[in-house]
């Protein structure tokens, strides 16, 4: 299982987003930091297929991600999302099952486990609407993973979640990265400290650090903050010369 | 109970050891209950239309018969009548159509399987079948014993219906937003009762403008509409963030 993402970048009249940037990912998961505007909702967005890159390539196992091969293997928490009105929590996850291909009776018995996953077997049949911000959340994180993704791409999950259902929600991921590619992207440094196998940090649209990551180097906030400090030197020392 | 020999000997080796924990569970899973490689364009319109909301159809049904009970009761303005209520139809059908931008589920959507482009092509195809079967059977009635020629009163019915899809779809492409639906209400009401309006202060509107300005505002709004709804299905880049 691999993601190839091949020089890819986006342009946007003036600015740069995404600039060239190359990873090969296999299974595990993947943690990708970066401050506001870094560019990685917007390479999230190429990873599965909503913005055209400007440049590169993207395919996963031989397929590009333009074609539904691609997209048929793939699970996909946005950073915002809304529903339609009338849609319980059931619903929701049926109406994407739909879209997923998935048949209807294996549709409801996958949408009843994983509601029953991310603790909200109660609220089944309840509103969406009524929703408080982390139950709607976690309602993100079960349709993401409707169709067992074995690439999942997951935009600020834990936005909205309490110190208990982050904790949670890093254990699923953790169990999830052992059979498929999981992409997480976060400006919390806690979210991955303990999860992520490989540590990606985006700046200005390019990955200025890739690699692994554990508990003895020390305290990964520290490092995170070391790196964008020398970033900005370096950007410093090449405009002085 | 009584239990034979056997029958002890195993209940009691399952108490001793536990279970191997399962092995390739997905694959198994995957190969018992596969997704299929293929679904067929008539499933997936299936699929769709159990999703177009029920008041859509209802509300449908319901302009339908004010129509038709119409075309009985008036004798000289069924055409009139007619285009005055088609941007009724043409905002259910926007409405349904742009429901993934307004209730901002576009982005969802389009990271599926069968993508948003498809979704949209077959609301457009199930709606816009309901909108041709709905009018082509009041369409005999309305003109039954009126001096309009038929093509002059398809072009007068289809005018208003025409601007109200593309006012409707202006707004929906660039308000990606829920109170979208409310201005496009707003738009299609002043539309029918400027058409009432018209009947009301210019009755020989209708039959005396020349053909050719008939031929020509439908010609526009036609293409300004194919337009609109091309762009939509063809799903140009969500609005861009700066995340």
């Amino acid at each position: 299982m691999e993601l190839l993402i091949d020089r890819v970048s986006k342009q946007y009249k003036n600015r740069i987003a995404v600039d060239r940037v190359s990873l090969r990912l296999t299974e595990g998961v993947h943690g990708l930091l970066g401050e506001n505007g870094a560019g990685k909702t917007t390479l999230m967005r190429m990873l599965c297929g909503i913005l055209t890159p400007t440049g590169g390539t993207i395919s996963f196992d031989g397929a590009d991600v333009g074609e539904e091969a691609y997209r048929a293997r793939l699970g996909y928490l946005p950073q915002d999302f809304g529903y339609y009105p009338e849609f319980r929590a059931d619903d929701f996850l049926r109406y994407l099952s739909a879209l997923k291909g998935i048949p209807k009776k294996q549709a409801k018995e996958k949408a009843a486990e994983l509601l029953e996953l991310v603790s909200l077997s109660d609220a089944a049949h309840k509103k969406i609407k009524t929703f408080s911000g982390g139950m709607k959340q976690r309602l993100g994180i079960a349709q993401a993973l409707l169709n067992d993704p074995d690439l999942l791409i997951l935009d600020e999950p834990t936005a909205g979640l309490d110190p208990g259902e982050r904790v949670r929600f890093r254990d699923l991921i953790e169990q999830l990265g052992k059979h498929s590619i999981v992409l997480l992207s976060t400006h919390i440094v806690s979210d991955i400290e303990h999860i992520a196998d490989q540590v990606l940090m985006m700046k200005d649209g390019q990955i200025i650090y890739q690699g692994k990551w554990d508990e003895k180097r020390g305290d990964l906030e520290t490092f995170y903050l070391e790196q964008f400090k020398k970033q900005q030197s370096g950007m410093k020392r090449e405009a002085q010369q | 109970m009584i239990l034979s020999p056997n029958r002890k000997t195993k209940e009691a080796l399952k108490t001793v050891f536990a279970a191997p924990p399962p092995l390739h569970k997905k694959e198994f899973l995957q190969k018992t209950a596969p997704i299929p490689a293929k679904l067929s364009l008539f499933s997936f319109l299936l699929v769709q239309l159990r999703y177009i909301r029920k008041r859509v159809w209802i509300l449908a049904a319901l302009i339908f018969g004010f129509l038709f009970s119409v075309s009985f009761i008036l004798s000289a303005d069924r055409i009139w009548a007619l285009s005055a209520f088609t941007p009724l139809l043409a905002l259910l059908t926007v409405a349904e159509t742009g429901r993934s931008e307004i209730y901002e589920m576009a982005e969802l959507e389009m990271a599926t399987r069968f993508s948003l482009r498809s979704v949209l092509l077959a609301r457009l195809c199930i709606l816009g079948l309901n909108n041709l079967f709905l009018l082509g059977l009041l369409f005999p009635v309305s003109l039954a014993g009126s001096h309009i020629p038929s093509l002059r009163a398809v072009l007068c019915i289809a005018t208003p219906f025409l601007l109200t899809s593309f006012a409707c779809l202006c707004i929906v492409r660039r308000r990606r937003e829920r109170e979208s639906i409310y201005l496009c209400v707003g738009v299609t009401a002043c539309i029918s009762f400027f058409t009432f309006g018209l009947r009301l202060s210019a009755p020989r509107f209708l039959s005396e403008t020349p053909f050719i300005y008939w031929l020509f505002a439908a010609t526009l709004l036609g293409i300004g509409t194919f337009y609109q709804y091309h762009n939509l299905i063809r799903q140009e880049e969500l609005t861009w963030n700066f995340s």
